[in-house]
C-alpha cells in the first residue's frame, strides 16, 4: 500500500474524505461568479451579467 | 433614467438578512436534524457528523455522502464521493452566476464568505431582496450565516437523538433517509410528463447497480436523469 493509500486508510481518511467534498463544493458554489466575471464580451447578451 | 443603485454592504443589512431567513428555519431545521440522525445511525463521528454540515454545507450532497460513507477508505471510494458530490451540488454553479453582478465590486474575502455559505434558500431570499430593488450585500450574508448556524446546531440535535436511541429500527430511524428523499420529491411532483427523467434516473441506476460493482450507478442515474430532463427540455 502507498503512504497515501494508508494514509486515507487510517483515521485521517474522514478529514480527507471531508476536505474533498468541502472543496468541491466550494468550487461548484464559486464557478458560476468566476465565469461570469470573465464572460467576454463576443458571448450572447444572455450569457452576460 | 435614473442609474441602477450600486451594491454596498452594512451592519444593518445583516440584521435584515437574518431576520428574512426566519420563514426558511422549519425546512433547514428538519433536514438538518434528518441529516444528523441518519449520520448518527450510519455510525459517524460527532467530528465528522459536523464537520460535513459545517465545511460541505449542501444538504443533498451530505444525505448522499452517507449512503457512500465507509469506516475505510480508499482512492477509489474517495474519487466516487467527490465525483458524485459533484454532481449533486452542479446546480449551485448556475446560483452563483445569478449573484456575479451583486457581489463584483465586493471585497475578495467577503466574497467567498458569501459564496462558501450560499444555500438554495439564501439564495432565494437574497434573490428576491435584490429582485425589489435591494442592494445590500449583508443582507445576503446576514441570511447566509444565520442559517449556517441553525444548520450546525440542528445537525447536533439530530446527532444525539440518532445517537441515544440503541435500536433505531424499532423506532423506523433506519428509514429517515429513504423517508426524506421520498418526501424531498412531493412538491416537485408536476405530473406524470415531468417525472420522466425522475423514471430514467431510477431505471438506470437500477441497471447499473445491478452490472458494476461500487457506487457508480448514483452517478449514472443521476446524468441519466439529467440528460432525460435536457432532452424532455
Amino acid at each position: 500500500m502507498t503512504t497515501f493509500g494508508a494514509f486515507i486508510a487510517s483515521p485521517w481518511g474522514s478529514v480527507v474524505v471531508i476536505a474533498a467534498m468541502a472543496l468541491v463544493t466550494f468550487l461548484c458554489r464559486i464557478a458560476g461568479v468566476v465565469v461570469m466575471s470573465r464572460a467576454p464580451s463576443s458571448w450572447p447578451p444572455f450569457c452576460r451579467p | 433614467m435614473s442609474p441602477a443603485p450600486r451594491p454596498y454592504f452594512s451592519v444593518a443589512g445583516l440584521r435584515h438578512g437574518a431576520r428574512a431567513a426566519l420563514p426558511a428555519f422549519p425546512g433547514f431545521i428538519m433536514f438538518a436534524i434528518a441529516f444528523g440522525t441518519a449520520a448518527a445511525q450510519k455510525g459517524l463521528s460527532l467530528g465528522e457528523t459536523l464537520g460535513l454540515s459545517a465545511f460541505v454545507y449542501a444538504g443533498a450532497s451530505q444525505m448522499v455522502g452517507l449512503e457512500i460513507w465507509q469506516q475505510v477508505w480508499s482512492p477509489a471510494t474517495i474519487l466516487t464521493i467527490v465525483t458524485v458530490t459533484a454532481v449533486v451540488n452542479a446546480r449551485m454553479i448556475l446560483l452563483g452566476a445569478t449573484l456575479q453582478p451583486w457581489l463584483r465590486d465586493e471585497p475578495l474575502a467577503r466574497t467567498a464568505l458569501n459564496l462558501f455559505l450560499l444555500t438554495e434558500a439564501g439564495w432565494l431570499i437574497g434573490t428576491r431582496y435584490h429582485n425589489e430593488g435591494g442592494r445590500d450585500v449583508g443582507v445576503l450574508l446576514g441570511c447566509a450565516l444565520i442559517l449556517w448556524l441553525v444548520w450546525l446546531i440542528a445537525t447536533l440535535t439530530g446527532f444525539f437523538a440518532g445517537a441515544l436511541v440503541p435500536e433505531p429500527r424499532r423506532f423506523g430511524l433506519d428509514l429517515v433517509m429513504p423517508v426524506f428523499f421520498g418526501v424531498m420529491l412531493v412538491p416537485l411532483w408536476k405530473g406524470a410528463g415531468s417525472a420522466l427523467p425522475w423514471l430514467v434516473a431510477g431505471v438506470i441506476s437500477l441497471i447499473v447497480h445491478a452490472l458494476v460493482p461500487g457506487y457508480a450507478f448514483i452517478i449514472a442515474g443521476a446524468l441519466a436523469g439529467v440528460a432525460a430532463g435536457m432532452l424532455i427540455e
